[in-house]
């Protein structure tokens, strides 16, 4: 019953515009390590890490304001459900990224292996379907659209040419992405903030 | 025809009322929501909510839990069992209702 009003209350908790400005934050550190990697100035590995900071902020964003403001649902088993599956869908997808970090830090890829057909074509595969197994779950659009810029912008690129993973053209597509995404997820929390004044009364 | 009829003349009174199938039918997709979710999604004043949430758990069709965060109140309302068998037995009769009128 009522299955449609039931997907609408969930993403009415996306209105704020806040995983825009996540994704935003995500293209744009990208944008960010391709430009280091060109310029040779040295290789910031460590600059990724700043996207646990920023996603703590944008968490703590959405537990002061958004929820301050459209109030609090707890919601039913099988969307707790759905919930439970996209967040390990989410620690699965971290764990395999990290491992093949760490196995290119240490030298266990070589770079060559990284522009093969068969694992480019793996990276982007697994990239189209998590983010589509995000947007399945949630019924939120952005997530595919992200995993789309990404999964085309990196392995799909370097699938087509190796040289373009360092390049003006990856670079422009990280940039315009991630400004995009922050642009419009900033309309929409202003959007937000207006809507749905903070309460003075009952919670 | 007749029958649906007198189906319809004895529809719950408590819950045929717009602003309280509103709140039914946002407590039915969710398992339980506080008072400021369901006064932004319904657009409800302060006090027409407070109203009509009290008819619904007079009748026992809500169950409402008020506590205290620091020093506000909050008031987390969740549809009882009475509430969704009533609920749902309404909108059947509703629909049966459309369905013998040809609408």
């Amino acid at each position: 019953m009522f299955r449609n009003l039931e997907k609408q209350t969930y993403l009415l908790y996306f209105r704020d515009g806040i995983i825009e400005l996540l994704f935003g934050c995500i293209f744009i550190i990208h944008a960010v390590n391709t430009w280091f990697d060109m310029e040779e100035i040295f290789r910031p590995y460590w600059l990724r890490v700043l996207l646990i900071p920023v996603t703590i902020v944008l968490v703590l964003i959405k537990e002061l304001i958004t929820k301050k403001r459209i109030g609090k649902v707890t919601f039913t088993k099988n969307r707790k459900k759905k919930n439970r599956r996209m967040f390990i869908l989410v620690i699965i997808a971290q764990v395999i990224t990290l491992i093949v970090f760490y196995l290119a830090a240490t030298g266990k890829i070589q770079a060559e292996q990284k522009s093969k057909l068969i694992p480019l074509l793996i990276e982007f595969t697994f990239l189209v379907l998590v983010f589509y197994a995000l947007t399945f779950f949630t019924g939120y659009q952005t997530f595919l659209i992200a995993g789309l810029i990404y999964a085309f912008s990196t392995p799909f690129l370097v699938l087509i040419n190796p040289e373009l993973h360092h390049s003006n053209i990856r670079l422009g597509i990280m940039l315009t992405a991630g400004f995009s995404f922050i642009t419009f997820g900033t309309i929409r929390l202003v959007e937000f903030l207006k809507k749905y004044p903070k309460s003075q009364h009952d919670e | 025809m007749s029958n649906i009829l007198e189906e319809i003349i004895q529809l719950d009174k408590i819950i045929h009322e717009p602003a309280r199938i509103a709140i039914l039918t946002l407590l039915s997709v969710v398992d339980k929501a506080d008072f400021l979710f369901l006064k932004y999604n319904t657009g409800l004043t302060q006090g027409n909510l407070s109203s009509h949430l009290a008819k619904l758990e007079n009748a026992g069709y809500v169950d409402i839990e008020k506590t205290f965060k620091g020093k506000r109140p909050l008031t987390r309302i969740q549809l009882s069992e009475t509430g969704k068998r009533e609920f749902e037995k309404y909108l059947k009769t509703l629909k049966q209702f459309i369905k013998e009128s040809n609408i």
